[in-house]
């Protein structure tokens, strides 16, 4: 028989707390299930401010893999684009395009000055350039020695301006090939999800086209979050598994009571779910945060941290709060989620734990270990301002790169990389004032090219504005065009060409055809125009795109409405020691103030913010000579060695409660900040390596320097008393 | 108290393993490679026939254009060599022609009338690359993948052999195809047919070979 009713008076009672301890652990596993159902495990709002990041769409790149399917390559190439939901053109189609530009190749961008027309349109230079036109037709090579010659015969047009404009290989529907022939991207900005997207067009290519196989399809969504980690949401799973491991593991050890470890692990790891909840997902730039918050909290613990009071909470609560300044979105959510997550899972610890330690019969842990004796005092001032020195020249070599390698770029960076996208709304009332509005900036952004610009596809650079055009007239009628015009078709007759064969690049030269705003969305181009205007608010923003060079000088000033990752990443870069200082800064002075109200000692205070600034030196120190300069991905761990070395010197300078355990506070740091340095993301590493050196150096500081530190601010306070 | 630190330790180390492990790579999907049908495999075997090194011949150009009323006729010497990566020239004899020369990957075309203005190298193109490539490999005759590169083979009636660029790449805009005679008994180019995608058609006979 199971039931033995002597075992009964043996159990430990059931108290309110006990059901409150059940109910918690019941809602944070039902939270857990709902949380895996729903997906919400992963995504977020990323590094980049909403007004720089992507636009929302995707990339799908067909690549020729078999013969099979080389019959019907080329028109796929032509027809497929369109055909798809959302379809955007990457750049305008090529033969109307040449069209318009050979058509107004007076007033677009490149055309020659007035001055170089009259000179090129002299009878000499014009009896000169058509037989010199005459005598290249004898070579074999001609087709792919010159530049569109039925368009631009006189060669009036700037070679290389017209050179960067036809690449990359432009389709018949504005889409990208690639050098070989056996690529093809297509732009979509449509919600539908990739598998079904891929889906679709795999439907297309066999019912239109009739090709079951021999192409590869791969649909590349643009992600709002380009930050330079894509870890799937099992391996943030698993880190965070890993981090609670690594937790018991020193737990144990430290407590020498494995149930009581087990306890405390469980307590914290339940409230994983509702952390979750709370930052709106949990991608990989906030797995090592939820790792290092696991930590935190344990060395919170009854077990760990004994009597100690509000103000440690607090200090560890407050960490992050300085990430409220800088512009962040996915910093200044976890600004507030550290806030609530600590205080939250510590006061489930507090309450949660003593129930299940009652009903496991964990024992009470051993005896705490006494901490080693303090340096002089002139030595700690040397070892900070030492440490000082060596974070400020940190500073000048921290960077903001990893902020824009993009996760789809594998697939699309042959043609450019999605990440280093930019787009420029320019706006007008109608269609016609916005694209005379992007006209204006076209002509801004152009002269970025080459050193700053690789890609464009910019609506603006085939329209100029009444006003432009206006002024390009007067300049060109003293040049008498028409009569040069019909000099050069005499010419042409007398060498043996056709003058009619150029019949395009003579029209180019009427200054009456004009491309203005309202020429060009009734022209040829005017779908691709359209494509390019969106509503904006009760207006119309003509849309145009580019892709900025990687490593962009800082010197470059690119136009003030450009938004886009890689503009952002420009901005960091100029901003990134300030930015740094500022957030160090406060984070320091918010320790320094917290100490001060649980200790009222100025001495205790200043102390707490002097350790905490060192030990945040010395860790950007190793982050920098390790290679992590990413400095936008180390703040938060900054912060939180700061928060870390300023907790252990205010308890430095006052009696130590007996049954506190510093030195295993430090271990459930050091645990999970080795999991981190040892896993395969990058910026993880960064992470991990700045946690765990700088907590270990912080506690070491506050144990070893804070004590002397604060017994002279101590002598200057009572001096200055 | 011991066994419980074995389960602590096993527990960690057995979670921690995943985070180490690195996420594999899907292997890349490696391109088929078409055969040649057996009349182009007799047909590049010919090819190959000369020895290579230099080559320099006498040329007749013929250019069928819209832009001329009339067809173009030039004749010069075509010198070649594999030296460099290879260099061609073809040089018209009469002074209203013009001197074209491919060498290190550039193609320029220069009038032979030095009053002329002189422009520089051609602007780079895929077409430009694709048809200098293919002239090069084909004056050569010694490497038939480099022939076959971003090309369709077929061999026409009379065993001429026709090459197109493959479908989809970026030189169909300008070349529709490149077709070459080669002579019956010395494997020798007497031959080549240039149509271009503006419907001018070139057609360049080469004599007198010397080798």
């Amino acid at each position: 028989m199971w039931y033995r009713p002597q075992a009964l008076p043996a159990a430990p009672r059931t108290t309110l707390t006990s059901f409150a301890t059940l109910a918690w652990f019941v809602a944070m596993t039902g939270l857990a299930g709902l949380l895996w159902l729903s997906g919400g495990g992963e995504g977020g709002s990323g590094l980049v401010p909403a007004d720089h990041r992507p636009p929302m769409g995707t990339h799908v790149r067909l690549s020729l893999r078999a013969a099979e399917a080389e019959a019907a390559w080329a028109q796929i190439v032509d027809q497929l684009g369109p055909r798809l939901p959302g379809h955007r053109p990457l750049a305008p189609p090529p033969t109307e395009a040449s069209a318009w530009r050979g058509a107004h190749m007076l007033y677009l961008h490149g055309a020659a000055s007035a001055a170089t027309l009259a000179e090129r349109l002299e009878p000499t230079a014009l009896r000169d350039t058509v037989v010199g036109l005459r005598a290249r037709l004898a070579s074999p090579l001609f087709a792919v020695g010159e530049d569109d010659l039925r368009r631009d015969p006189l060669g009036l047009v700037d070679n290389g301006v017209r050179d960067a404009e036809v690449r990359p290989f432009v389709t018949a529907s504005g889409d990208l090939m690639s050098a070989d022939g056996r690529t093809l991207l297509v732009y979509l900005r449509t919600p539908m999800p990739p598998m079904r997207l891929h889906a679709w067009i795999s439907a297309q290519l066999a019912s239109r086209f009739g090709v079951g196989s021999g192409i590869d399809v791969r649909v590349l969504p643009i992600t709002a979050n380009t930050h330079g980690g894509s870890r799937s949401v099992k391996t943030v799973v698993d880190l965070l598994a890993a981090g609670l491991a690594g937790l018991l593991l020193v737990l144990a050890l430290g407590l020498r009571r494995v149930r009581t470890a087990l306890v405390l692990v469980l307590a914290i790891g339940a409230g994983a779910p509702l952390v979750v909840l709370l930052a709106g997902g949990m991608d990989s730039l906030a797995a090592p945060l939820m790792v290092a918050m696991f930590a935190v909290v344990a060395g919170l613990a009854g077990p760990v941290a004994g009597g100690a009071g509000v103000g440690s909470a607090l200090r560890g609560a407050t960490a992050l709060l300085p990430l409220l300044l800088l512009p962040y979105p996915v910093w200044q959510r976890w600004a507030l989620v550290w806030l609530l997550g600590v205080v939250v899972l510590t006061l489930a610890l507090r309450a949660v734990a003593p129930a299940l330690l009652r009903w496991t019969r964990a024992r009470a842990p051993g005896a705490v270990g006494s901490s080693g004796r303090p340096w002089p005092r002139a030595a700690a001032l040397a070892v900070c301002a030492a440490l000082l020195a060596a974070g400020t020249w940190s500073f000048g070599h921290v960077s903001g790169d990893i902020l824009v390698e993009g996760p789809g770029d594998d697939g699309v960076g042959e043609f450019f990389r999605p990440a280093r996208l930019a787009e420029l709304r320019s706006v007008g009332g109608d269609g016609a004032e916005a694209l005379a509005s992007a006209a204006d900036d076209a002509a801004e952004l152009q002269a970025l090219r080459p050193a700053a610009l690789v890609w464009v596809d910019l609506p603006g650079a085939l329209v100029v504005g009444e006003d432009g055009c206006e002024a390009r007239y007067a300049g060109l009628k003293p040049l008498d065009l028409p009569g040069r015009v019909e000099h050069l078709r005499g010419l042409l007759a007398a060498q043996g060409l056709r003058a009619d064969a150029f019949a395009e690049a003579l029209r180019g030269l009427d200054p009456e055809r004009q491309p203005t705003p309202d020429e060009a969305l009734g022209g040829p181009l005017a779908g691709w125009f359209v494509a390019h205007l969106e509503p904006d608010d009760e207006k119309v923003a003509a849309i145009s795109r580019v892709e900025l060079r990687a490593g962009l000088d800082d010197a470059v000033v690119v136009p003030a409405g450009l938004r886009g990752p890689a503009v952002f990443e420009q901005q960091e870069r100029r901003a990134r020691a300030s930015r740094l200082g500022v957030a160090l800064v406060v984070g320091a002075w918010l320790s320094a103030f917290l100490t001060w109200l649980a200790a009222r000692r100025l001495s205790t205070a200043i102390t707490a913010g002097l350790i905490a600034v060192a030990a945040q030196a010395g860790a950007l120190l190793v982050a920098v000579l390790a290679g992590f300069t990413a400095v936008t991905l180390l703040l938060p761990p900054l912060l939180l060695v700061g928060a870390l070395a300023a907790e252990g010197a205010a308890r430095a300078c006052r009696p130590v409660p007996k049954d506190s355990r510093p030195g295993l506070a430090l271990a459930c740091v050091l645990a999970p900040a080795l999991v981190l340095v040892a896993s395969a993301e990058p910026a993880w590493r960064g992470f991990g390596l700045v946690l765990g050196c700088g907590a270990a150096l912080g506690f070491t500081l506050a144990t070893r320097a804070a004590p002397g530190l604060c017994a002279l601010l101590r002598r200057g306070e009572g001096g200055g008393a | 108290m011991t066994r419980g630190v074995a389960l602590g330790l096993v527990l960690g180390t057995c979670l921690v393993g995943p985070v180490l492990g690195d996420m594999a790579e899907a292997p890349g999907v490696k391109a088929v490679m078409d055969e040649l049908p057996r009349a182009a495999q007799r047909r590049f075997e010919l090819w190959q026939t000369p020895a290579g090194g230099q080559l320099r011949a006498r040329y007749r150009m013929t250019r069928v254009s819209a832009l001329l009323y009339e067809p173009r006729v030039v004749q010069g010497e075509l010198s070649f060599t594999t030296e460099a990566g290879g260099r061609l020239e073809l040089r018209d004899d009469d002074a209203d022609g013009a001197t074209t020369t491919i060498a290190a990957g550039a193609l320029t075309i220069a009038a032979n009338d030095a009053r002329l203005p002189r422009g520089g190298p051609a602007p780079d193109s895929a077409a430009g690359r694709w048809l200098q490539a293919h002239l090069l490999a084909l004056l050569a005759a010694e490497d038939g993948e480099a022939l076959r590169r971003d090309a369709r083979v077929r061999v026409l009636r009379g065993g001429v052999l026709e090459l197109t660029p493959v479908p989809g790449h970026p030189a169909r805009q300008v070349i529709r195809e490149l077709r070459v005679a080669l002579h019956p008994a010395s494997g020798e180019v007497v031959e080549w047919v240039l149509v271009e995608a503006s419907g001018d058609v070139v057609t360049l006979a080469l004599s007198e070979h010397r080798r």
